[in-house]
């Protein structure tokens, strides 16, 4: 069995140029809460997590000071939301992209995930994006192997 | 053959710390190993020579001080001072400014200044955030008053550390003689960031109440430690303030403070221990070989000749040298790293000392000789605020450089230097006058120059 066999054709894409609003109103609309950023020629560059959402809208010296924690501002998270409607996808996404093609094994797919940590593949083909293989699809790809026997 | 061997790996080893091609810790312990495999020194010469062996006393010293400090860090302490302070100050910014940068000099002059930066930058972050600012105006002025503050005392900065035990000085002979000269520095510095930012922080209306509306108390995590790890640094700086008297080394007191504080503190030994700063120690071990190697085929006599012929030193007056080791440190500890640069300088100065003072004094009479006692003072003030003068200057620079990147607002290595250069050379033309006043001007009017150090 092939990834083409089981991812599913139609990923969430947006553009490196769009915005944190347009991202948000993506996400509230998808199935998967995971969007892969395109450039101007469809090619894949980055993606886009819930975590790299929140890590928005978190401040940085958190990460070195947990004690300030504590003291925040109750309203910090509104605020910070507000603040960053504009901020473009470019400062959001992350780079470091794992990506399997249409034709790699199934096992290929679960591995990546295992020793990476990471929960959705992005398929490709000629460096565009065709299809999603989240870790759901592998666990019910799981019942259908099962139910065979 | 075996001098120019000695001279080779000095030289090639602090060549690659200056250029950060390798890790420090790694240079110098390699550099070490060598100068005793080559049997440059020996084993028993590099762990027990009364000249050229790891001073241990800096070792034990900054042991007992980072245990101390990592113990205190945990209760919240440095964090809930700054919140304090901003409440103090109404939440207006040039004056949470002011009260930032006295907390870091204070701190930083009694505890280490790195660990004081780690602490206050990302409370300085959170503030400038919540009075949306730009932090510049605050890192910058607390990553200088690291370096001014740590200037001050004994236990303030490395370089301090080192000269005290090499020249056997107490913690009181640095508060007679570099605390008011911080003290000037530190007046000057405060009207200095008054002209640069006095006027540019102004904040929208409604944001100075949302850090008075901040519980400070929210912060400490642990009255009782908080409590214990104040008693113990209390008494730890009163064993410095005495030490003199009862002829207790700073290192005995640091660690016998560091043992009390975790017995009854209750914290995981191996937990505290873990978190020293372990390469910084071994960089101070391969240092001290390295340096007790060249000072053992007699490099640094030869370069102490040197100084000698530029500098015209003689047993009564030794002002051109004084006044040339501190710009001179002034001017290598901003470009690398002023622990390796006072490792050598202190056995340069000693035997600049020996060849210049009448022959037959005993080492702690030529050492504390008060025509020399000026060139130590130098050195300390030329050493410590030096680091002042680049990004690399010194560790609570990196330290802040660092922490604010990660934060999201990166200080380019040009905006640091149109800062950092003026202040630099404003806290060394106070020191020069300060040098030159106290011990050249002064004491000819009012003391005899002999005796005034006995």
């Amino acid at each position: 069995m092939k990834i083409k066999d089981i991812m599913d054709p139609s990923p969430n894409l947006i553009r490196t140029s769009d915005t944190f609003e347009h991202l948000i109103k993506i996400l509230d609309e998808v199935k998967y809460h995971v969007v892969f950023v395109v450039d101007k020629e469809d090619k894949l560059v980055g993606i886009v997590t819930e975590g790299d959402i929140i890590k928005v809208l978190i401040p940085k010296y958190i990460r070195v000071d947990e004690l300030l924690i504590s003291v925040m501002d109750a309203n910090y998270f509104e605020r910070k939301c507000r603040e960053n409607r504009n901020l473009t996808i470019n400062n959001i996404m992350s780079t470091t992209t794992f990506t399997v093609s249409e034709e790699d094994t199934i096992i290929k797919a679960a591995a990546l995930m295992v020793v990476n940590k990471i929960h959705t593949l992005p398929v490709i083909r000629d460096g565009k994006v065709v299809g999603i293989i989240p870790r759901l699809t592998l666990i019910k790809y799981i019942t259908k192997v099962l139910s065979v026997y | 053959m075996v001098f120019w061997i000695a001279t080779t790996i000095f030289i090639i080893s602090y060549g690659l710390i200056v250029s950060e091609k390798l890790d420090k810790t790694k240079v110098a312990l390699i550099g070490a190993g060598l100068m005793m495999i080559l049997k440059i020194v020996s084993q028993h010469e590099a762990f027990y020579h009364e000249k050229y062996a790891i001073d241990y006393n800096v070792i034990f010293l900054l042991i007992g001080m980072m245990i101390i400090v990592n113990i205190l860090s945990k209760t919240g302490i440095f964090q809930f001072l700054a919140i304090k302070s901003a409440k103090l100050a109404k939440g207006k910014p040039f004056l949470i400014l002011i009260f930032f940068t006295c907390i870091t000099a204070i701190l930083s002059a009694l505890l280490d200044n790195v660990t004081t930066v780690l602490l206050l930058v990302p409370v300085t972050l959170f503030t400038a955030d919540e009075l949306e600012l730009d932090p510049f105006p605050f890192l910058i002025s607390e990553v200088m008053a690291a370096n001014i503050g740590g200037t001050a005392t004994l236990i303030g900065d490395p370089p301090n550390i080192m000269i005290a035990s090499k020249v056997q000085l107490t913690f009181m002979d640095f508060i007679y003689h570099t605390t008011p000269a911080v003290f000037f520095i530190f007046a000057f510095f405060l009207l200095t960031i008054k002209f640069l930012f006095g006027r540019k922080l102004q904040v929208k209306e409604g944001l100075s109440q949302k850090i008075l509306a901040i519980d400070e108390y929210k912060l400490i995590k642990n009255y009782t430690l908080l409590k214990k790890s104040l008693c113990v640094l209390g008494m730890v700086i009163l064993g410095f303030i005495t030490h003199g008297i009862f002829h207790y080394e700073p290192a005995t007191i640091a660690i016998f403070g560091a043992a009390v504080l975790l017995i009854i503190s209750k914290e995981d030994p191996h937990q505290v221990l873990r978190e020293l700063e372990w390469p910084t120690l071994f960089f101070f071990i391969g240092l001290f070989i390295i340096v007790g190697g060249v000072v053992k085929v007699g490099l640094l006599s030869k370069l102490s000749e040197g100084m000698i012929s530029l500098t015209k030193p003689s047993a009564e007056n030794m002002f051109f040298t004084a006044i040339t080791t501190l710009w001179f440190s002034a001017l290598s500890s901003a470009i690398v790293d002023n622990i390796p640069f006072v490792a050598s300088m202190i056995p340069l100065v000693t035997d600049t000392a020996h060849a210049v003072l009448p022959p037959g004094m005993d080492v702690k009479s030529v050492i504390q000789h008060s025509t020399l006692m000026p060139v130590w003072w130098s050195l300390a003030l030329g050493a410590c605020l030096g680091g002042n003068g680049t990004p690399v200057g010194a560790s609570a620079n990196v330290i802040t450089i660092g922490l604010s990147e990660k934060a999201g607002y990166p200080i380019s290595f040009k905006k640091f230097l149109v800062y950092a250069i003026p202040i630099t050379m404003e806290t060394i033309i106070i020191s020069n006058i300060y040098i030159w006043l106290r011990y050249y001007i002064f004491v000819k009017i009012l003391v005899s120059p002999q005796g005034i150090y006995q």
